[in-house]
């Protein structure tokens, strides 16, 4: 059996999806096909901490995030979703627990400032009257921007595809592509039980992709990176805003049921999303150390999910040396700037058109020797 | 013959019996309503084994504290849970 | 070096097991989160609390026989009350919540005996207080012994609800009716089985005389379709089903209460199987999701047994002889896998009460159509407050596995962890969507909440 199509989406994450309804905004009629081995959300973009962030210290990424903000701002309208993303903009707290964070939260707040990002600047009192459940030892200060916040990954998806679907976009589950091939111009990519031909291949399967683009000789330095997430029991809100703790490399999100969701990085191997023995023992001193309150909080449960890492732990956007055949890769912050790398994604496969930030993460720039290392990195 | 002795839950002074469970107590004593969940729902003790979780009172502070696993003792000061912790 | 064995849990099946593990010279730990052993079927009260027994004297001597077997290898055992397992791992690690620490155990066995909880079917004003499980309310009698309400009406079906309702009576509550889904003398159509547990049948008789002495009133084929009540249960509206389950118009009737005990079947606490990496299947009137296992309680992770109703319903006397089976197992593969007398008996006993366990099997099924009884606006996730609607809703949007249902409309989230409304989420998955979920939940920690306090202070059982 074979299908014909004009764009193959390969993931139907929010980079798949983004920029599948996308391309329908920008050109009506084309045939768009997504595919995705597994079922709705279950890949990272229903598995992260659902967060988003206009405080970056790299021009592209501030950029990325505020035109993003915006979108989520308004994306029950655009999207026509009446049921809304569960949209909260409690703003993030960036936390400073040493001069030498403290110097990058400086340089990068004048960077956001040029873009009109509201963030502000605290010093360490203000931080604990924002947050008195925070450990004062060490804290010489953060910034905070009220705009940042969270939203529904599982809405926006949904979103996304109801309206995706709407514009007659194929969107099929449990379909995996297990090879793509090229020949006289035209893409094939077969599953099990089918090929798919297409003239253009757009590949989201962050750390996956590079298993089918090594066939076609095509390198793309991309890993994978399993991260555990900790959940406790509902308690009354006492963390309004998301927390970041650049010395802990540790996230804190108090979402609206009340639960405290610990999204702890540490540096490690592998692509499973299980949960490992030691790592409730090794993050639980780092999460009282950071929140003392929440020493006598239960854990109630945790999650796993897999990030993607690229060498500058930036995106990876564009076209590969095989024409007609494109990669979007996230690098941990797929949710958050999913709607401009969609935009820029559409723009780029229906008409050649490079957005100067797309430029900047093209897959050509490792070889380059391009590396842009952003200062806000919340990784170990 | 069990000892006895009291505690007080929502204010009111209850019996006891050395041994006893608080849930037991509070059943004795005509209770059930032991929390009121975020939604404003009573709730009381199901599972009688510890599982279910309905059962969380604040006793002597400590939120979340199953009353079916916990023993009584003379004077602790038991509360519904309301809401969260 | 002697072999190192843990059993989870102390009921009937864990307390032969550890007996057994013992003989053959293991090193055994018992982990079991009561202050005492006995498991649900064998719940011991405190010492200090005097007071009447109201089960048969048949099952207390089997209680009291087992319970002395279990002290007197006490001494020679490492018995800890009081501690729950929350996390086991792949690597053969079992984490242990003692009250302001935790501990790693990494033993060469395990051995699951974990049990069974028991199975509810949402109805709408379910989660009024005074509405229990029929267990919930025997646990009550038999470790507090007293009565948890002073108007009961006792509903489900299978053989639990008749003893609760008669032990109820002996405790002084006025039982006000019994409803069973089925005739409680339909578990006589298996006569081998029946004959096969005659001591128990026995013990049942006994339980149904006590019932027709208190004048209780008997309703065989009616269900409780709504609890009634403002701040706590007033009355339970019953009804009656055909065969299939359909509730019979104009069959409803009223009856005022301050106890709803009620039981429909049991499922299985295998969460920790299925954490260890353990092949799960589906049984859904049987325990839900079950380790697969062998006729000696051994799992597809080669260091993991599973012994009792944690392998699929099966009774407290087929728990203990196979208790003895699987402990034997878990002792390993040496020269005391050798037949012993207990070890003989153990597999002949098991035999004879598995023929029982199947005829009582058989009156725990509950037909689809009953759980029509799950209206829209009833609650299915108690700790979540998630609706039927909620769950639809989630189902029209085409998340049909329980792991895409949870994500998108959060029932299992709260925290008793799915256990009471998980499978009720599968079983109205299928009535209302058509769609069968294959595979369980992603098996992850917390088998238990633990604070952060807890888990910072850590020991491994090496360093002791």
């Amino acid at each position: 059996m074979t299908a014909t199509v004009d764009i193959l989406v390969i993931g139907a994450g929010v980079y798949g999806l983004s920029s599948a309804w996308w391309m329908t905004r920008r050109r009506s009629g084309a045939r768009i096909m997504v595919v995705d081995e597994g079922e709705f959300a279950s890949g990272a973009s229903g598995r992260n901490g659902a967060g988003f962030r206009m405080q970056w210290g790299l021009d592209l990424n501030i950029q990325l995030s505020k035109e993003s903000t915006a979108f989520f701002e308004n994306a029950a309208e655009l999207l026509d979703y009446p049921r809304g993303i569960e949209l909260k903009q409690d703003g993030y707290l960036v936390l400073a627990h040493s001069q030498n964070a403290l110097d990058r939260l400086n340089a990068s707040i004048e960077i956001q400032h040029r873009y009109g990002v509201p963030s502000e600047l605290l010093d360490a009192d203000a931080c604990m009257k924002m947050v008195p459940a925070l450990n004062r030892q060490r804290l010489v200060g953060g910034t905070y921007c009220g705009k940042d916040g969270t939203a529904s990954p599982f809405r926006l998806l949904d979103a996304l595809l109801v309206a995706s679907r709407r514009e007659r976009v194929d969107v099929r589950y449990g379909t995996r592509v297990e090879r793509i091939e090229k020949r006289n111009g035209v893409f094939t990519a077969s599953t099990k039980d089918e090929t798919i031909e297409a003239r253009q291949v757009l590949l989201c399967t962050d750390w996956a992709a590079p298993q089918l683009l090594q066939p076609l000789d095509v390198e793309l330095p991309v890993t994978s990176l399993p991260k555990e997430v900790i959940v406790t029991v509902p308690c009354t809100p006492r963390v309004k805003p998301i927390l970041i703790s650049l010395e802990h490399h540790i996230s804190v999100n108090q979402v609206a049921r009340g639960s405290i969701i610990f999204v702890v990085s540490r540096a490690r191997e592998g692509s499973m999303i299980e949960s490992t023995p030691g790592f409730l023992t090794w993050a639980a001193p780092k999460i009282i150390d950071l929140l003392p309150g929440v020493a006598e909080v239960p854990v109630l449960r945790t999650w796993g999910g897999v990030s993607s890492v690229t060498p500058d732990m930036q995106p990876i956007l564009g076209e590969t040396e095989i024409e007609g055949l494109y990669v979007a890769v996230s690098s941990y912050r797929g949710f958050m700037t999913s709607p401009a790398v969609g935009r820029m994604m559409a723009s780029l496969v229906l008409d050649g058109v490079v957005d100067p930030v797309l430029a900047q993460l093209s897959p050509q720039r490792f070889k380059l020797g391009n590396v842009i290392l952003e200062p806000l990195l919340n990784q170990e | 013959m069990s000892t006895t002795f009291e505690f007080t839950f929502e204010g009111k002074s209850i019996t006891a019996r050395e041994g006893q469970s608080v849930a037991a107590a509070l059943l004795e004593a005509g209770e059930r309503c032991l929390r009121i969940d975020e939604a404003g729902n009573a709730k009381g003790a199901v599972c009688g084994i510890g599982v279910c979780w309905e059962c969380r009172c604040s006793i002597d502070g400590v939120p979340d504290t199953r009353a079916c696993v916990t023993e009584a003792r003379p004077g602790i000061i038991v509360r519904r849970q309301q809401g969260l912790r | 070096m002697r072999r190192n064995v843990v059993v989870i849990g102390a009921g009937p099946a864990g307390m032969a097991a550890a007996i057994e593990a013992g003989a053959r010279n293991c090193e055994v730990t018992v982990l079991d989160e009561s202050a005492r052993p006995g498991g649900q079927i064998y719940r011991q009260a405190d010492p200090r609390l005097s007071g009447a027994e109201f089960a048969e004297p048949t099952e207390l001597a089997r209680k009291k026989r087992l319970l002395r077997r279990f002290e007197e290898v006490g001494r020679a055992i490492d018995y800890r009350a009081g501690v729950a397992v929350y996390a086991a791992f792949r690597n053969g690690e079992i984490h242990v919540h003692h009250k302001d620490h935790t501990e790693v155990l990494k033993p060469d066995a395990v051995v699951l005996a974990t049990g069974m909880r028991e199975r509810a079917i949402p109805f709408p004003g379910w989660t009024l207080p005074g509405v229990m499980f029929a267990g919930g309310a025997q646990a009550i009698l038999k470790a507090q012994r007293t009565s948890p309400g002073r108007v009961a009406v006792v509903a489900g079906c299978g053989p639990l609800p008749i003893v609760v309702a008669s032990q109820l009576t002996r405790a002084g509550t006025r039982v006000a009716a019994l409803a069973s889904l089925r005739s409680p003398l339909a578990i006589l159509r298996d006569t081998s089985g029946v004959w096969h547990g005659r001591d128990v049948m026995r013990e049942g008789v006994r339980y149904g005389r006590s019932l027709l002495r208190a004048g209780v009133t008997r309703l065989a084929g009616y269900v409780p379709i709504r609890a009634l009540g403002g701040e706590r249960l007033e009355a339970v509206q019953l009804a009656r089903v055909d065969e299939h389950g359909h509730v019979v118009p104009g069959t409803q009737r009223e009856i005022a209460c301050d106890l709803l005990a009620v039981n429909y079947g049991f499922i299985a606490n295998s969460e920790l199987a299925a954490m260890s990496g353990a092949r799960m299947h589906h049984d859904p009137d049987g325990g839900f999701w079950l380790p697969e296992t062998d006729d000696e309680g051994r799992t597809s992770v080669h260091w993991l047994f599973v012994a009792g109703d944690a392998a699929g319903l099966r009774g407290a006397l087929v728990a203990e002889s196979e208790g003895t089976i699987v402990g034997a197992a878990a002792a390993g593969p040496s020269a005391s896998t050798e037949s012993s007398a207990a070890l003989s008996e153990a597999i002949a006993a098991r035999r004879r009460y598995a023929a029982f366990a199947r005829a009582v099997r058989k009156t725990l099924t509950v037909p689809a159509a009953l759980w029509s009884v799950t209206t829209d606006d009833t609650v299915v996730c108690r700790c979540e407050n998630v609706r039927l609607s909620d769950i639809r809703l989630a189902l029209e949007g085409g998340h049909h596995s329980l792991n895409a249902i949870k994500r998108n409309a959060r029932p299992g989230m709260g925290w008793c962890g799915g256990r009471m409304c998980m499978h009720s989420v599968a079983t109205l998955a299928e009535l209302h969507a058509g769609v069968e979920p294959r595979n369980m939940m992603t098996p992850r920690p917390m088998a238990r909440p633990v604070p952060f306090a807890a888990l910072t202070h850590q020991r491994q059982a090496d360093a002791q």
